[in-house]
């Protein structure tokens, strides 16, 4: 007997242990959550009125008459009012605010405080664009028993436990009441179990109905009272009870719950969609509104009549919440990953600095530098005009793949980003893991390392196009073409890069040497496999977009490398910023011999390959890039940028099939459609300390003057210039002869 | 007179051409001489044979003359960012940080400032000072070298850019 006693107050101080080690400690693993960027406000900023009305609706912001709470905006024509929520962001804690925009087509215009004072700056809270779950796919977003609504907890407690604040775990009068009820036709089925009762079996407990489980059910809340109070155990059972399915992701907690079926945070919902929620938590698939709309309105509207009964509103206010619709977002606030193309990027940068433990299970909050106004002006050019372009080359059966990334220009954030094509599936990842040969996209490396040697090299040092044969491995000889199969003589080394002549390319590149463009491609910032081949001066070098992104950007900016980054900072859970992804930048070129590559792709788009960008920009926009087509057109790839934005777009076929694109007639209209849709300002051509413009006249080498025939305006580094003046002939009198001509023909 | 000094001073292939079918349009050909092109012939009438130290025959420019002229390709200056004021605003905040010694603060808040306008020379001079006043002398100078690139319309910046690059490097202008 007394053994029986020892080993029963042992049990009960290993059960105690368990129960209130698990409370107190941390309960659940917490998802990662990741957000976009914070879009920021001021006047001239190139955004629309729609495109801030998207972002606010994506914000799970509601469109009202007038403006009365945090969460809320209203339109009027060109002008949005808008009344921002609180948000802590690293720099700074920012209040609830309202303002007023005003916007005049595609620009902000006007950006004013309610008053009417001028603002110079304001910014929205981050969207939240995906999560990183643990394994048993719980999502949850925790909430404090202080940041609840009002009325929550009141309508709980009426709902599923009336006796909360009397008993001790266990309530007996609720036992009998629950059979009474239960026998009672058309009232609410109501079960025995107190609140604390539930909490127990949720988090501790399984799913067995018997005896013997009930018991224990009852001895571990009689316990969990006696260690925490009302507060606590309420909390936490607000934050564990299942209340609903996203696909495979269960929604845990009230917090997830709201983002879920109202795309909105707890704190902003009405006595209506309360009172939705705690129908749902009765039973979350029996009442899920999605499914069973008017079920859950049924069950939604007795338990505001129940609210109506216990005294906690009045008979007016009940009668006008059981008159509104359920109000549930068209779509889950909370899908799985709407971007998984970008999430992937995240988590392979996470893992950088995190175990994955910590990502998938500690709760972090992951702020990034997606941007969703770009994202969605990537896929809407993607979906719309890569059908179009199948069409007009005839492309039959399996559709062509598509990979693209945008990056900021300067401070190397990736904005954006797609995997492929169906933006929406989180499948095998090209942006990041489809290395492809990447043909003459090398160019500008192979001309960068050129330009490096000024004494050698110049804009228009003559390049031989001539035919070239140059011993290979295993004793094979390699003999390069150009696209149109001719050779085209000696030409100026910038429109060799234009014109992408390979004849050309291949004999500067072997003269350069395969260890100088080796080493140039990784101060641009690559570090894949180099094929030490005379095939990699034509682009015989497989690489993802990213790593092309990588290399262009240093180019774009100046020559300085700045790694490609998607994360802005981490927090924990509870809100502490844990770490801060800091900008980083490593000047590696001289940024002289940047400045003449950059006049060079500049050539690309006004005369060369890339021209047709001028069919979707304005004469005035100065863009810099190059094209790039593989063997047998299986890739088809451009890249460039401008002042503000660098793009990569790639095409092709997942079996590496052939394709009717070349680098111009695929990649390069796709790309120029978003750059024409991003708005993207004049590449900053800035003349670096060491660079003289003269005119000259390319063709033969000299100085010339403008308006000569032929005289071009061009750069040069400082000393490496032509010294010697051509004669002028005047391009006027050509052009007289050539009338002439015309006019005798 | 006009046409044989013009021609003279032109492709002797044209030229002969030209002979050819003088007579036939002399009218024609003399009005628009003196319309439009009698003093761009005239001025290089006579002028010496260009000298050639890069052996020019050999060299084609891709582009034909009868092509629409390409859009002369120049340096531009730099241009105003539309949130040149918020970026001044977040400037002055962020050297207010700088000053008390919160460099943290600075250069998050310079890093904002960047976000919104990446050109601007003085966001990398807040930067870069930061981070050498945290010690970090490689990072303030590779910062310092950014922000000269864009400092070229801004000469106190540039000289403030120059001055603690030289500070870094432990070198005395």
């Amino acid at each position: 007997m007394l053994l029986l006693l020892v080993m029963g107050l042992v049990a009960l101080a290993v059960l105690d242990y368990q129960l209130t080690s698990r409370f107190s400690g941390s309960k659940w693993s917490l998802p990662s959550h990741v957000y976009s960027r914070a879009l920021e406000l001021y006047e001239g900023l190139e955004l629309s009125r729609d495109g801030l009305v998207w972002e606010l609706e994506k914000l799970g912001y509601r469109r009202v008459a007038q403006l009365s709470a945090a969460g809320q905006f209203r339109v009027q024509g060109q002008r949005v009012d808008v009344y921002s929520r609180a948000f802590q962001f690293w720099d700074e804690s920012k209040a609830a605010q309202r303002f007023q925009l005003s916007f005049k087509g595609s620009r902000l215009v006007r950006l004013r405080a309610p008053q009417g004072k001028p603002l110079t700056l304001v910014r929205l809270e981050p969207l939240r664009i995906g999560g990183i779950y643990p394994a048993h796919l719980e999502d949850r977003q925790p909430v404090q028993l202080e940041e609840l609504p009002p009325l929550l907890v009141e309508s709980l407690i009426a709902v599923e436990d009336r006796d909360f604040y009397q008993h001790y775990g266990v309530s007996l009068r609720g036992i009998g009441r629950a059979l009474v009820n239960n026998l009672r036709p058309g009232s609410a089925t109501q079960g025995g179990s107190t609140i604390t009762q539930q909490l127990v079996k949720n988090l501790y407990l399984s799913r067995d109905r018997n005896l013997l489980r009930k018991g224990l059910e009852a001895i571990m809340a009689l316990m969990l009272e006696q260690h925490y109070s009302k507060g606590e155990i309420i909390e936490a059972y607000i934050n564990e009870i299942y209340l609903g399915q996203a696909g495979k992701r269960a929604i845990h907690g009230f917090g997830m719950a709201s983002q879920h079926y109202f795309n909105q945070p707890l704190a902003e919902l009405d006595l209506h969609q309360i009172a939705l929620l705690v129908a749902i938590a009765k039973g979350a698939s029996y009442y899920d509104p999605r499914r069973h709309g008017e079920r859950a309105l049924q069950r939604r509207n007795l338990v505001i009549s129940l609210l109506g009964q216990q005294g906690l509103i009045n008979n007016d206010v009940a009668d006008r919440a059981s008159a509104r619709g359920l109000g549930i977002s068209r779509q889950p606030g909370t899908r799985t990953n709407p971007f998984p193309g970008y999430l992937d990027l995240v988590k392979r940068q996470l893992r950088q600095d995190y175990d994955e433990e910590a990502i998938r299970a500690g709760g972090l909050r992951v702020f990034t530098h997606f941007n969703p106004q770009i994202q969605r002006k990537l896929e809407a050019v993607i979906s719309t005009r890569m059908p179009a372009l199948e069409q007009r080359k005839g492309v039959s059966g399996q559709p062509v793949e598509v990979a693209s990334l945008v990056v900021r220009v300067g401070t190397a954030e990736v904005q954006a980003l797609l995997g492929g094509r169906d933006a929406r599936f989180a499948g095998f990842n090209r942006a990041l893991d489809a290395r492809r040969p990447i043909g003459s996209t090398i160019k500008p490396a192979v001309y960068l390392t050129a330009l490096e040697r000024p004494d050698s090299y110049t804009l228009i040092s003559p390049i031989s196009d001539e035919p070239v044969a140059i011993a290979a491995e295993h004793g094979e000889t390699w003999r390069p073409q150009n696209f149109d199969r001719k050779s085209h003589g000696d030409v100026p080394l910038y429109q060799a890069l234009a014109q992408s002549y390979n004849l050309a390319t291949a004999r500067l590149g072997m003269a350069l040497g395969l260890d100088g463009i080796g080493e140039t491609l990784r101060r641009l910032g690559y570090d894949g496999p180099l094929p030490e081949v005379p095939a990699l001066t034509l682009g015989a070098v497989s690489m993802s977009p990213f790593d092309v992104a990588t290399l262009y950007h240093t180019i774009a900016a100046g020559g300085f490398y700045s790694p490609l980054a998607s994360i802005h900072s981490v927090y924990s859970a509870e809100n502490q910023p844990l770490k801060r992804y800091a900008y980083r930048v490593e000047s590696r070129f001289d940024v002289g011999s940047i400045h003449l590559l950059q006049y060079a792709m500049q050539v690309v788009m006004r005369e060369g390959t890339g021209r047709s960008v001028y069919r979707y920009l304005g004469d005035g926009i100065a863009v810099a890039g190059k094209t790039g087509t593989s063997n047998d057109q299986r890739d088809s790839w451009f890249s460039g940028f401008g002042g503000d934005y660098l793009a990569v777009v790639w095409l092709g076929r997942d079996d590496n099939g052939k394709m009717p694109f070349t680098g111009s007639s695929g990649a390069l209209q796709l790309w120029s459609q978003l750059m024409a849709d991003l708005k993207v300002s004049p590449l900053a051509f800035i003349r670096p300390d060491n660079i003289v413009y003269h005119w000259v006249d390319p063709g033969r080498g000299l100085l010339s003057e403008e308006g000569c025939e032929g005289a071009r305006y061009l750069p040069f580094i400082a000393g490496s210039e032509p010294l010697e003046s051509a004669t002028c002939r005047s391009s006027r009198a050509d052009k007289v002869i050539d009338w002439f001509k015309d006019l005798l023909n | 007179m006009a046409i044989t000094a013009g021609v003279a001073c032109d492709d002797l292939q044209r030229a002969g051409h030209l002979r050819l079918l003088t007579f036939r349009l002399l009218p024609v050909a003399l009005l628009v001489m003196l319309s439009s092109a009698c003093a761009p012939l005239q001025t290089s009438t006579g002028a010496p044979a260009p000298i050639e130290s890069r052996q020019p025959g050999k060299i084609r420019p891709v582009e034909k003359a009868d092509e629409s002229p390409a859009k002369k390709i120049a340096p531009a200056r730099q241009l105003v960012s539309p949130a040149q004021k918020a970026v001044s605003s977040l400037l002055q905040q962020g050297w207010g940080y700088y000053r008390v010694g919160n460099y943290g603060r600075s250069i998050a808040i310079a890093e904002r400032a960047q976000r919104l306008d990446p050109q601007r020379a003085e966001i990398y001079l807040l930067l870069a000072k930061s981070y050498f006043a945290q010690g970090k002398s490689e990072v303030a100078e590779q910062l310092s070298q950014r922000g000269l690139s864009f400092s070229q319309s801004d000469v106190a910046i540039r000289r403030q850019l120059q001055d603690l690059l030289a500070q870094i490097r432990g070198a005395v202008f």
